[in-house]
Order: structure tokens, then sequence, then C-alpha cells
């Protein structure tokens, strides 16, 4: 089913394929992630949204062979550039981070090193990668800094993190992942951290990178709004599983899948009335310590019968570029939220 | 009017340097707050200086004896007064400090030295190394520092390069245990896991990225471990294990005087002095750079 749904017929420049990572742990093992297969191509931001626990950040560490112990990728490929990652020797990969793929972290306020200036970190990741030393390490630094919209970079680079706003962090790690010119840009909810108003301000940054640098990029968020305004596809993850994959315009005007119907009721609306209570979905994502048969959403699921607590549903397209894995799908058009009212 | 204004403005600009300045000039502002600490930091450094420069010092020589002076009272020419085999107590003294100072140093050292990347390696790889290391530590624990240095002096004899390698290589222990503590509390930092996705080297994570976190607490036990090694020293040269004779120890200047009380109280007591006001100045300034570096450990 990946064939088709890739639209375009060049090589992509990430392809995950039916990725299986797990924790063992001493009495029990975690199946964090279970098959997930996604594709991106340059110029492309995928969205991948799931609740917490859902094997969003294990998927991303994954591809960055980051996996922290004791969990261990048990099955799958990741080819990035025509590369398998999980064969590549230790040192090629090291090469690969920071310089092809880079990543910004969760919490800028505690992922720049305190005791390192601004400068320091750039300078280290630009003669690890590219070879930039001296004069010429600091000109690109003070022109990374500038794109990123820091005032003063020149001045502001020789300080220690601590002086610098969160907001001001987070786009001088947004300068640092950008430093070697990746390929591939993967932020794991790069504006957790931050207040709402420096939220749009690092999402329009995001934005605009992608654009002018025709890279892949993945955001990994919880935020189906954020979905709606900044990618041009989405990953519905729950439970280390893949739920719907489509295009956001189709996620949003006809979701498949009752957990996105789901997610999408439970988005506040500005234009709903003042009386509405909140939705929210019944009951907690599962604790995935088994193999279990049968769809991972079946006890939380309205529309759930016999068939999805025993049979796993497999991951099928239903049109093109729209898959999702569930024995009773949602086909009347929902149109639960409009993408732009999704954005607030 | 005006001269009130320029001074605001000196203060103002003295302050924004200060905060300006990172960890070492707050670690420094505070340390200098603590009297006791800053007091006895300074007596502690002009007891090395004059450990290094005892030769300009001292008036005589550790070894020069006088036998027609000996056991005399303090008098111009030797302002101590002298020992046994009429040598001056003063230069005996200061060159105490020398050796005394060279054996806690150095066998701190050493300790330092191979503890701190064992227990690097112990924290940062964990796993197996982890556990042989502790392993090691929980053998080295069972047998006391003091019966393990005094088995091997009893097999390969004293003197001050033993003394240091004998005190060092069991002195290892806490350099261990705490290095491999503070590499496991920073090994998964946010910090460490965005230096490794940036594909920084392990080697360079390690060092460059973690290493100066780590440093605080092991420069304190350093300076913490001085006066505990000054003690366990002094005490084999006292039992006439550790330095032998003529070079001056203050342990073995106890020893020496400890036979003439009755004759000359000066003899012992100089050298008691001596060890107190090391070990206690030494204590007060590591108990100060403790709470300057950490100020949260209070």
């Amino acid at each position: 089913m990946t064939e088709e749904f890739s639209g375009t017929a060049n090589e992509p420049l990430l392809d995950v394929r039916d990725l299986h990572v797990s924790f063992a742990l001493e009495r029990s093992t975690v199946y964090a992630v279970q098959g997930l297969s996604l594709r991106l191509h340059a110029g492309e931001r995928l969205g991948v949204v799931g609740e917490s626990g859902s094997g969003k950040s294990i998927s991303a560490l994954s591809i960055m062979q980051m996996v922290p112990s004791p969990g261990r990728i048990t099955d799958g490929e990741i080819i990035f550039a025509g590369d398998n990652l999980r064969k590549l020797p230790a040192s090629r990969m090291r090469r690969i981070r920071g310089g092809q793929i880079g990543m910004i972290p969760q919490n800028p306020l505690t992922s720049l090193n305190p005791v390192l200036t601004i400068e320091d970190h750039f300078q280290e990741v630009l003669s690890l990668h590219v070879g930039l030393t001296g004069r010429e390490s600091t000109e690109r630094t003070v022109e990374l800094l500038r794109s990123v919209g820091i005032p003063d970079p020149a001045a502001r680079m020789r300080e220690y993190p601590h002086r610098l706003s969160g907001g001001q962090r987070q786009r001088a790690m947004i300068a640092l992942a950008m430093a070697c010119a990746p390929r591939l840009l993967i932020a794991d909810e790069p504006t957790t951290a931050l207040d709402v108003t420096i939220q749009a301000q690092i999402l329009e940054l995001f934005d605009d990178l992608v654009a002018n640098s025709n890279l892949g990029a993945i955001l990994i968020t919880h935020n189906l709004g954020i979905v709606a305004g900044h990618c041009d596809r989405v990953v519905v993850m729950y439970a280390g599983r893949v739920m719907e994959t489509a295009a956001v315009v189709d996620l949003f005007a006809q979701p498949a899948h009752p957990y996105t119907l789901g997610l999408l009721r439970c988005v506040p609306r500005l234009t709903a009335k003042r009386s509405r209570v909140f939705h929210a979905i019944p009951g907690l994502p599962p604790q995935v310590t088994q193999q279990a048969e049968g769809c991972p959403f079946a006890p939380r699921c309205e529309r759930a019968t016999d068939e999805c607590h025993t049979q796993t549903p497999p991951l099928e397209e239903i049109r093109i570029g729209h898959s999702i894995a569930c024995w009773h799908p949602v086909t009347e058009p929902a149109n639960v939220v409009e993408p732009a009212e999704a954005l607030r | 009017m005006s001269a009130l204004q320029a001074r605001i403005t000196a203060r103002r600009s003295k302050f924004t340097a200060k905060s300006s300045s990172s960890f070492w000039h707050a670690a420094w502002y505070r340390y200098k707050q603590n009297k006791l600490a800053l007091v006895s930091g300074v007596i502690a450094i002009l007891i090395l200086l004059v450990a290094i420069f005892a030769p300009l010092i001292a008036p005589y020589s550790y070894a020069t004896q006088d036998l027609s002076q000996s056991l005399a009272g303090p008098s111009l020419k030797h302002l101590l007064g002298t020992d046994q085999l009429g040598r001056d107590l003063l230069s005996r003294a200061i060159y105490g400090a020398r050796t005394s100072m060279a054996i806690a140093i150095g066998a701190t050292l050493l300790g330092a030295l191979i503890g701190i990347p064992i227990g690097i390696a112990a924290g940062w790889f964990g796993g197996i190394t982890d556990f042989i290391t502790l392993r090691a530590f929980e053998v080295f624990t069972m047998v006391p520092q003091i019966l393990m240095a005094l088995l091997l002096i009893a097999l390969f004899g004293g003197g001050v390069l033993k003394l240091i390698l004998f005190l060092g290589v069991t002195a290892w222990v806490g350099f261990g245990r705490l290095a491999r503590a503070q590499y496991l509390a920073l090994r998964d930092r946010d910090f460490v896991i965005a230096a490794k996705a940036m594909g920084v080297p392990t080697r360079r994570i390690v060092t460059v990225h973690v290493l100066p976190s780590a440093m605080g607490p092991m420069i304190v036990f350093f300076v913490q471990q001085i006066p505990a090694t000054i003690f366990t020293a002094a005490g084999f040269s006292f039992l006439g294990l550790g330095v032998q004779d003529p070079l001056a120890d203050w342990g073995k200047m106890i020893n020496d005087g400890e036979q003439y009380l009755s004759v000359s109280l000066m003899v012992a007591l100089l050298p008691i002095l001596c060890i107190a006001v090391a070990t206690l100045t030494f204590s007060f300034a590591g108990d100060g750079l403790r709470d300057a570096l950490d100020p949260t450990s209070r």
C-alpha cells in the first residue's frame, strides 16, 4: 500500500518501513512502536500527532538511532537518502546526526549546555560537520542567528544560555539544527515549553526554513491546530501504531478513523456556544506491555465490535493518499473542524 | 547631585558586570561572604606557599645539627628552640609543611586521577562496566584504607614517594563513587541528549559537555580530602612507618618530641599545632567551597 500513496515518482527522502521498537524491562516488555511506516519527500512537512505515550518521540529517536536503553529497534527499516540507518556503522551515523538530520528538541530551556556559550555550541557543530573554524565559523554563526531573528547576534552569541529568553533559546536551537544545512529536520514538540505568542513565531520560522531550504521536516506534536496550520501530511499515532495517515486538508475534511474523529472533536472552538462542555474521549491510552490482538483503540471506541477486540486491523488505503487502520471507518463526511478554525 | 549620579552609574555598571559573569563569579561571591572560609583559605594558601618556598624561608636546613644546643628553648639564634639533636625547630616545621603537603596533595591527586576516570566510565556507560566498578568499590571499601596502606608499607617500605603512592591507590574509591554519581545524574540531561543529536562524539560529550558540570563537587571533595590525608600521613610517620630521618615531617616530629616532653614542651607542641592549623584551615576552606559551589547542599 505504501507504493501508491507517495504521489510523486521520485525517491522519498525518508522511508520508514514497519518499524518496531520495544523496551525490555525486568518483568515485562513495552512495545512502544509497532509497525510504523511513513514516507517523507524533500520540501514536505509531515505532522506526527498522538497522545502522550503513543510512540511519537520514540519514533523520532529511532530515526536518529538514539533510542535510550533498554529500548531497542527490533524490526523494520529506516531508509534515509538511500542508506539504511539501522545498518550504518556508528561513526557514519554520528556524521548524519547534526549534519544531515537536524533535531529541534522539546525543551529549549534545558537543551543548551549551561557552561558553554551560544557560540561554543555553533563552533563545535560547524567544525565537526562542515570543517568551519575561526573567523569563518564566527561569521556563519552570526548569519545563522540573524536568520532566525535573534537581534544583535554578534553580541548575543557570546552569552551563556541563561541570559537568553525561552523563545530566543529555541530560535538558537533551530539555528543550531540548521547550521550544517540538513536535509531532514525533526522537531519534537518544539513549542510545548513556550508561550502561545512565541509558539506562533517559532512555527512561522519553521515554515520559512522548510520553504526556503527544500528540506523534509517532521513535526511531532499533540496539537491538531499546529498540524492544521504547519503540515502538509499527517500521521495519527495511537499506542505505537499508525491509525490514520492523510493529507492535512483531507484529514480535517473527512477523518475516517474513529480515533481521529474523537481527537478533532476534542479541539476547543471559539465559535462554539459558551455552555458547551469540552468533549473528551473516555478512558486512557493503554499500557502497551503485550502485543495484544485486536485494535488498540477498541476499548475506548464507540463503534467497536467483537471483531475489533480480536483482530488487528491492517493499515489500508481508502482513498489516494489516505490510509487508515480500522474495521469500521467513518464514512459520512464529518466536517467537524475546518483546518482554519482549528488554528484558533 | 552629579557626584551621586556618577556613583549610581558606577555601581550599576559594576552590578551588570557581575551578573553577566558566570557560575564561578557567583561562587566566588558566595565564598567571600563566609568569613571563616575566607580566612581559612588565605591561611591554607600561605601554608602551601611556605611549603613551596621552604628553602628560601627556613633559617637552617632541616638536617643541620648543633648538638651543643640540643633541646634548647627559644632564642634569637633558634626562634622556636631546637630538638634533641640540636636541629632548628622552626626550620623543621617549615620543611615539615613541605613533606606533609606533598604527601597530602600528591596522594589525593593520585586518588583523583585513578578514581575519576573509572567513576566516569561506570556512570556513563552503565551496564556491565558499572556492575564491575561497583563490585570493585565494595571490595576496596571492605578493607580499611589505613590497613591497606599499612600492609603496602610493611611489604615495600616507607618514604615520601611510596607514601604518596600507597595512600593514593587506596584513596581512589571516594573519587570514583563521586564521579560515577555525577555522570549517572548528568548523562540523561537534555543538553547531553541534544549534543548527541548534533553528532558530537562521545569522548567530547564526556569531557567538554559534562565534565564542567560535574567538576564542582569533585573540587570540593578534593579539598576536603587533603586534611584527612595530612592526618593519615602524620599518623604513619608518627608510627615510624612513613617519612624517615633526617627528613622533617610533622608526624615524625611529634614522635621525636614525645620522648622529651618532660624536658621541652615545644618539640612536640609545634608539630601538633602545625597539623591542627593545617587540617582545620583546609577543612573550613573545603566546607566554604562546598557551600559556594553548591548553594543547595546546605
